[in-house]
């Protein structure tokens, strides 16, 4: 695929970025051409093919086992595809890189640290009023001289948020980040992501097995099954609109018969 | 305390004091009636008494001296070395595979059977003392250490690891503060050991610390001091256990489970 396809995608399917107008620059796109990935004996896709659209947000949904913590591992440049190629900005991943973040299920701080060392781990010049401009944007600016272990779950994944968002990224990867959180707090920090997203612009990619939380937060959505792409679907309702929107309501029904 | 203490508070600091200052005072008036021998067990105040005199003539200090010189560079020495055997093992699995069953096998040796191989190898030297208190304390410190760092949340080393931290980095940062709990656990373990290593190689083979000095009252059927030296010994352990709590308090102010269980101390 060229570029000028990669770039003329999101156009047509988010209309939602409108009134962001992120940065053209601000995210990366993002490609895997026929990977394939086992385990020993154990298969986790053998062709797989997905592309992500530079500021693109997609959620890609399927059971336990599908693999799809594989393929986020695999972009990050925590695992190795056996087979077939991952680019970001049109360069072979070859291992972790900068200006990809992760947002694990677990906040994964560092209890040692306060909140503001935390958010700043990777340090470098002016880390600590980086971090501090990232708590801020995450709703945190007054907790930076706390332990990690006197705030909430859904405050730690915010801490966890902003230490992502420290320097810029420009793809944001998401395994089940929300999955350990309740209700309330899920509702919360999924406002959160979509102010977030708006504001910073970058690739976003979301793993999940909450088809609604999906169909709440990306542009896209995609179903793996069996190691393979099995639904592929543009969202095309506008953020503010998902609560009510039947099409919305058609898409959900026929995504959980496909997962 | 800056705050003027209730009733209950009051209660609740002296009820642990109540049993030793009755059996205390029991003591004293079972020795000055003669109900106990002065040979078995001297009075409190026949204790005080020569605590007071070693004090005076210098004995005590020196002894003291002498004995804590000795535990503090067999725990600086074995205890510098057993960390260090604990960071690279737990670091390079292949020092591991090469050392640690061997450490496992000498692990297994009560260190105080080869009191007669150290005195063969040092004579009665001050080495042999700090060469027993080391061994003592290398292995509490060597299996805690790596243990700490076998037991650190790889998803924290991953993260450390996705946030560019250099190897250093990744081990001042995320792994020996997720060992420091254990390291700690050895060190009180450790230190208990040093203390009753010591105890025995002074009372066996040397001319000085307080080990000797108790030895040396026993020559003389002076129990007084001889129950002097076993309350020295039992104080300056005290004393090595609570700089450990304060450590662990200093060093572990993040841990929630140990603020848990400082506020039980305190209280």
């Amino acid at each position: 695929m060229n570029r000028a396809a990669l770039q003329a995608e999101p156009k047509g399917i988010v209309p939602v970025t409108e009134a962001a107008a992120p940065r053209p620059d601000a995210g990366v796109g993002i490609r895997i051409v026929q990977a394939a990935k086992a385990f020993g004996d154990r298969v986790v896709f053998q062709d797989l093919s997905l592309e992500v659209a530079p500021g693109e947000f997609v959620a890609v949904v399927g059971r336990s086992g599908c693999g799809k913590t594989t393929l986020l591992r695999m972009i990050a440049g925590l695992e190795t595809a056996d087979a077939g190629r991952i680019e970001i900005a049109r360069k072979p991943v070859s291992g972790l890189r900068g200006d990809v973040r992760l947002l694990f299920q677990e906040p994964r701080l560092l209890p040692w640290h306060r909140v503001i060392s935390n958010v700043g781990i990777a340090r470098g010049p002016d880390w600590r009023a980086l971090a501090q401009g990232a708590l801020v944007d995450v709703g945190l600016g007054d907790r930076a001289g706390d332990w990690p272990a006197v705030l909430s779950g859904g405050q730690r994944q915010r801490v966890a948020l902003a230490r992502a968002l420290v320097r810029h990224p420009k793809a944001l990867l998401m395994d089940e980040p929300f999955g350990a959180l309740d209700a309330l707090t899920r509702a919360e920090m999924h406002k959160l992501l979509i102010r977030i997203r708006r504001e910073y612009g970058f690739t976003a990619v979301l793993i999940t097995h909450d088809v609604r939380e999906a169909l709440t937060l990306a542009d896209r959505i995609v179903v793996l099954r069996d190691g393979a792409v099995a639904v592929d679907e543009p969202i095309n309702v506008p953020l503010e609109l998902r609560g009510t929107s039947p099409r919305l309501r058609h898409l959900e029904h026929r995504i959980l018969t496909e997962v | 305390m800056p705050k003027p203490l209730s009733r209950r508070a009051i209660l609740d600091h002296a009820l642990p004091w109540l049993l030793p200052v009755l059996l205390v005072v029991f003591w004293e008036l079972g020795a000055r009636s003669g109900v106990i021998s002065a040979r078995i067990l001297p009075a409190p105040s026949a204790v005080a008494l020569a605590f007071w005199l070693n004090l005076e003539n210098g004995a005590l200090v020196h002894h003291t001296l002498i004995s804590t010189e000795r535990a503090f560079y067999g725990l600086v020495i074995g205890g510098g070395l057993g960390f260090v055997l604990g960071v690279i093992n737990g670091a390079l699995p292949i020092a591991e595979k090469l050392t640690d069953s061997s450490l496992q096998m000498l692990r297994n040796v009560p260190h105080l059977a080869i009191i007669p191989l150290v005195i063969l190898w040092f004579g009665i030297d001050e080495s042999a003392k700090i060469f027993l208190v080391a061994i003592g304390v290398l292995f509490p410190i060597y299996l805690n250490t790596f243990h700490g760092i076998r037991m650190v949340d790889r998803g924290l080393i991953e993260m450390g690891r996705i946030y560019g931290l250099s190897p250093f980095a990744l081990y001042v940062r995320v792994i020996l503060p997720g060992a420091l709990p254990s390291i700690l656990v050895g060190l009180r373990y450790a230190l208990g050991i040093m203390w009753l290593t010591l105890i025995v190689a002074e009372t066996i083979s040397a001319q000085s610390g307080i080990g000797y000095m108790t030895m040396n009252a026993r020559e003389f059927l002076q129990t007084d001091v001889v129950l002097l030296g076993i309350i020295i010994y039992a104080l300056l352990g005290k004393l090595a256990d609570m700089a450990t709590r304060w450590l662990e308090h200093r060093a572990l102010a993040w841990h929630p489970s140990f603020q848990a269980a400082a506020v039980a101390m305190a209280a």
